[in-house]
């Protein structure tokens, strides 16, 4: 019987990313653009308060 | 940080990361992308979510059940990092789609908190107000800086 297994690489620690041409922009995706507008419209109505502004 | 994550991979402009979660489920795509929101102060925006592999869109409204919520969060913390590395330590704000999201959220920083506080001042929002992140609060966004 087939099984779906998959081997799960753990790795420790920072290190830089590998560069890779399989990741793409999502700048024009309908989900982030829609989590961005929502983001904006959040801190317009909740700004970053100064003592933590000059932390 | 010594945190547990998966290998990850980017962009050439550092903006999009993109890692796979491995378990029960299979092995999901996961993807990071900041986007700069503000310019003073400069705050960035993380998406995070699942990339559909015929599509290529992001969708975060999946519970994905994979056995590797903190793996998961911390490989999203170590982006953080290699972004912070290539644009410098500016607030970062995130939130999920939902409120159980959120709360999912703000539960795998809590469980990491011992060492997601050695390198980030994170701050939730609650009561209509900015606070310092505390375990066992439950907030609606949160806002993240490298140290």
């Amino acid at each position: 019987m087939a099984t779906n297994k998959t081997q799960r690489i753990i790795l420790k620690g920072y290190s830089a990313p590998i560069i890779s041409d399989t990741v793409k922009s999502h700048a024009d995706d309908p989900y982030v653009l829609d989590k961005v507008a929502k983001a904006k419209e959040f801190l317009r109505k909740h700004p970053i308060p100064q003592h933590i502004l000059k932390k | 940080m010594n945190l547990d994550r998966y290998p990850y991979f980017a962009t050439n402009d550092f903006q999009d990361y993109s890692f796979f979660s491995e378990g029960p489920k299979g092995r999901i795509k996961k993807t990071v992308s900041y986007t700069r929101m503000s310019d003073a102060p400069v705050v960035y925006n993380l998406a995070f979510g699942d990339e559909d592999l015929h599509t290529g869109k992001v969708n975060d409204t999946v519970i994905t059940n994979n056995n590797d919520r903190d793996i998961v969060l911390s490989t999203v913390a170590i982006t953080i990092i290699a972004f912070c590395e290539r644009y410098g330590n500016h607030f970062i704000y995130a939130t999920g789609s939902t409120a159980v999201r959120t709360r999912l959220y703000q539960m795998s920083i809590a469980g990491l908190w011992d060492k997601i506080k050695v390198d980030f001042e994170v701050y939730g929002f609650r009561n209509n107000d900015w606070h310092e992140f505390e375990k066992n609060v439950n907030y609606e966004a949160f806002l993240v800086r490298r140290k």
